[in-house]
């Protein structure tokens, strides 16, 4: 039983991560179990995690549409190169 | 839009003005393609999402992702690997919680701060949902070292996003 009893909070976190990507062994499996059944610390965090992972995805489109320096912006100089090259495209479409 | 996009992934201006570039011009020669049935918007980021992995396979940088470990996530955590703070116990709807501007801005801001590998796989595997094969096939990392990335990327969002209040007073 010690095995399924030395699981750190740092570890189960690491397991979840894990869990979600590639999958756990039997054992992984059930030593998180196991961490989250008598670990309310993780069990709160996981949840956190949980929510803000879910929130991003629907708030996806819209968290990136105010930028945040002018490197995400580009610049006028770009724009203009680009619509000579695309109007140069159009023509020989 | 595009070019934000494009460059929230790569990191890298001149790249991002290539994709936004060679987006526009895929669309232009197949726009009659295009059937209306979504936002032209929609469309155009179909087509630079597969442009930026295209991209991404050809390149010839290696990835070298450090094993070392990341301080930041350490620091959550004793000596004995139990959290060093007992968080509030919070609960919100998902859905709800994207609609607030504060924890746009706060989870945009955090995402910015995030080390670029964690950054690029946390916005590519969780925002964009792509598969863990591909991503692993384009950024020329193991599976352990995405969820590795992954399992960083999510600490170090929490706790930033906690340090910015996004907590039960705003949820």
């Amino acid at each position: 039983m010690l095995i399924l009893n030395i699981l750190s909070c740092r570890k189960a976190t690491m397991l979840a991560a894990k869990k979600d990507q590639i999958g756990l062994s039997f054992l992984e499996s059930l030593q998180l179990k196991i961490h989250m059944l008598v670990c309310s610390v993780c069990r709160a965090a996981s949840r956190h995690i949980k929510i803000i992972e879910q929130a991003a995805q629907h708030a996806a489109e819209r968290i990136f549409d105010s930028p945040v320096s002018s490197e995400h912006k580009l610049s006028d100089q770009a724009k203009e190169t680009m619509k000579t090259a695309l109007r140069a495209a159009g023509k020989s479409l | 839009m595009l070019y934000r996009w494009a460059f929230q992934r790569t990191g890298d201006s001149a790249l991002s003005q290539e994709l936004v570039q060679e987006t526009f011009l895929a669309a232009l020669k197949s726009r009659s393609s295009f059937q209306g049935q979504s936002k032209p918007s929609t469309w155009l980021l179909g087509i630079l999402k597969h442009k930026l992995l295209d991209s991404m396979k050809r390149s010839d940088r290696t990835r070298n992702f450090s094993d070392l470990p990341d301080q930041a996530v350490d620091s959550m955590f004793n000596s004995l690997g139990m959290w060093k703070n007992d968080p509030k116990n919070w609960d919100a709807n998902p859905e709800q919680l994207a609609q607030n501007a504060e924890f746009q801005q706060a989870l945009q801001a955090c995402i910015e701060s995030l080390p670029p590998p964690q950054k690029q796989v946390f916005l590519l595997r969780i925002l964009d949902m792509q598969d863990t094969g591909e991503i692993c096939k384009v950024l020329r990392i193991t599976a352990t070292n995405l969820w590795v990335l992954l399992h960083r990327a999510r600490l170090r969002l929490r706790e930033c996003l906690m340090r910015k209040g996004i907590g039960p007073e705003v949820l």
